[in-house]
């Protein structure tokens, strides 16, 4: 795996937001469908950048007795956090750093989102934004050590916490084949990382908005930039962990990885439209007695293969 | 359609403004940010009205005066245990009157230790009838000596049904279906055709029974030992029975005796709003959120107030 060079760090920020903006585009357009709408799909396809252009103009506002230092520097989070885990990401043969332990660092950088979410709920001094805040410790009690594990398989089989190491691992066989069960709450769990639905409670229509609830102007369009990254890095991840990185007849490599990040982006995006909001109080259940005990034993399996 | 003042550019207020919801208005225009305006429509000139504000914000001004921005403080009262025993802060926070996806002007004052509802109170409100005339649309021409058929009222109580369900499925958070929900509503409202709607509502009635995800989000929610039946997915699938007899209906020109809407099957023996608190003391807020989208409170005016406002 090549790394990258000091422009791999200005064009990452800028790759990423453009396949962003296309998966919102597509999804804007799906949604004119659904909502029976009398216009062209083309013109839903703008909405994401009229939105832009509104959020810009727009007056930033802020509330009485708020933790100024704490809401602005979670808003500013998310991206970031995304941006510093993309770092990871292998496109084709290249990627802007493979440290020997990438995986962790991704992981980590996942977890920053937390923080993130939590004081950019807690900032504004208003209840429906503060319970948004709630929300997304307690999703991140639920989806992260399934998560972990899932993550920790990938790296078993192949002996290594580099990226890199991970997909030249899969020369023979793809990691989904063989670790069917790590893959699927990878999927779960990347929709949980990015509060995306049906894991969007902290933003959730019953908070009117919850952690996003208060956000107006430029503020609300660096969070939600934010999580638009972070469902497309999550949904990159998934292949070089478990889909063959660049794999594949044909085509290049790099468009391979984007058009396999573009498959699981797709899902994710049908995933949202299709489930109701799944909360806490009922999947904690599942997530602890369910989807934890098969991943570990999705681990030991793996372990065992790897070590006989 | 905006969920809160901070996402918002453009106030709309539609129908009469009564002096429950002046207050609450004035404090959601403080709140929204500039550039914004501020409109007001009766019936039939939302479109004039609706062009005037978008040619304002377009040019960046503001339309209507206001105060700068000014968010209520909460009010942290006292610590008390919560359900494990533990001391904690304590939130008094009320919910509505208005509210996305929230029975237009129902108050309930709720005690919140982090996201659990400790105490819940029901405003009654002193004014009756926001929009209630709006209901009674299928006997508008009473007065006028044209017929009315129990195909119109049974369109009419569809219309009702669907925008109780959009509103559940929204605060649910399951989007497409509340979307669509809302798509047949309107299109009810406008006349469209009844074999168009029947073939819609039957597939979206049959994908939220299929739904397992569904019922096992709702099972054993919102559930009472006397007057309400069953939980919030019971109550659910009661409104798709009857949704599934209204559109037998829906072609009959049939003329109904003219005593008009209230009477008979649009009272309940017990308002939803006196078992409210009961239903909602221990819930999480989510949940809270769903037992009030499953009841209808605009079933019993006379104690609640007003019928769902129509929201997105």
């Amino acid at each position: 795996m090549t790394e990258g060079t000091g422009w791999a760090v200005l064009v990452l920020p800028l790759a990423l937001t453009a396949f962003a903006l296309l998966a919102l585009a597509a999804d804007a357009a799906v949604g004119v469908r659904v909502a029976h709408a009398r216009r062209s799909v083309a013109a839903a396809a703008a909405d994401p950048w009229r939105e832009v252009a509104r959020l810009l103009v727009g007056q930033r506002r802020t509330t009485v007795a708020a933790d100024g230092v704490l809401w602005r520097s979670g808003v500013v989070t998310v991206p970031l956090a995304a941006l510093l885990a993309a770092l990871v990401l292998p496109l084709g043969g290249f990627a802007a750093a493979d440290p020997g332990v990438g995986i962790v660092w991704f992981n980590a950088m996942e977890i920053l989102g937390w923080a993130a979410l939590w004081t950019a709920g807690w900032g504004p001094n208003s209840p429906l934004s503060l319970i948004g805040g709630y929300r997304f410790v307690a999703q991140g009690m639920c989806y992260e050590l399934p998560h972990m594990f899932a993550l920790i398989t990938a790296a078993t089989g192949a002996g290594t916490l580099r990226v890199g190491g991970i997909v030249d691992a899969q020369a023979e066989l793809w990691f989904v084949v063989w670790m069917p069960v790590a893959f699927v709450v990878y999927l779960i769990s990347a929709a949980a990382m990015a509060f995306w639905g049906p894991f969007d409670a902290p933003l959730g229509r019953d908070l009117s908005g919850g952690v996003v609830a208060e956000l107006s102007g430029v503020d609300r369009l660096v969070l939600l930039t934010g999580r638009w990254l972070l469902v497309v890095v999550a949904a990159g991840m998934a292949v070089p962990l478990f889909l063959g990185g660049g794999r594949g007849p044909l085509l290049p490599a790099w468009l391979w990885t984007l058009v396999k990040t573009a498959l699981v982006l797709t899902f994710l995006l049908w995933s949202r439209r299709r489930f109701p909001t799944v909360r806490m109080e009922r999947f904690t259940e599942v997530s602890w007695l369910v989807l934890l005990p098969l991943t570990i034993l999705q681990a030991l399996l793996v372990a065992l293969v790897v070590l006989v | 359609m905006a969920l809160n003042p901070a996402d918002a550019d453009l106030v709309v207020v539609a129908g009469p403004l009564t002096p429950r919801f002046t207050e609450p208005v004035e404090r959601i225009w403080r709140q929204v940010p500039r550039p914004r305006a501020f409109v007001r429509v009766r019936e039939h000139e939302v479109g004039d009205r609706l062009d005037t504000a978008s040619v304002v914000l377009s040019r960046g001004g503001e339309h209507e005066d206001g105060g700068g921005e000014v968010r209520n403080g909460l009010v942290m009262a006292d610590r008390g245990t919560d359900r494990d025993g533990l001391a904690l802060d304590r939130l008094h926070v009320p919910l509505g009157p208005l509210l996305p996806n929230w029975p237009a002007g129902l108050v309930v004052h709720t005690t919140l230790q982090g996201d659990v509802i400790q105490h819940a109170q029901v405003d009654t409100p002193d004014e009756v009838g926001v929009g209630e005339d709006f209901w009674r649309w299928p006997w508008w021409p009473a007065g006028t000596g044209e017929k009315i058929t129990s195909g119109g009222v049974a369109r009419i109580r569809l219309v009702e049904l669907l925008d109780a369900l959009g509103r559940l499925f929204a605060v649910a958070g399951w989007l497409d279906v509340a979307m669509r929900a809302g798509v047949l509503r309107d299109f009810l409202l406008e006349g469209a055709e009844s074999a168009w709607v029947r073939r819609r509502l039957l597939r979206l009635i049959t994908r939220v029974r299929r739904s397992r995800t569904w019922r096992w989000l709702t099972a054993e929610l919102g559930e009472h030992r006397h007057s309400v039946v069953g939980d919030v997915s019971t109550r659910c699938s009661a409104w798709l029975n009857e949704m599934e007899r209204l559109l037998v209906d829906l072609d009959s020109i049939e003329s109904v005796p003219l005593d008009g809407p209230g009477s008979g099957d649009r009272s309940v023996p017990v308002s939803p709003q006196r078992v409210l608190p009961e239903l909602l003391e221990g819930t999480e807020f989510a949940s809270a959120r769903l037992i009030v989208a499953s009841l209808e409170p605009w079933r019993s005016p006379d104690e609640v107030g007003s019928p769902g406002g129509v929201d997105d």
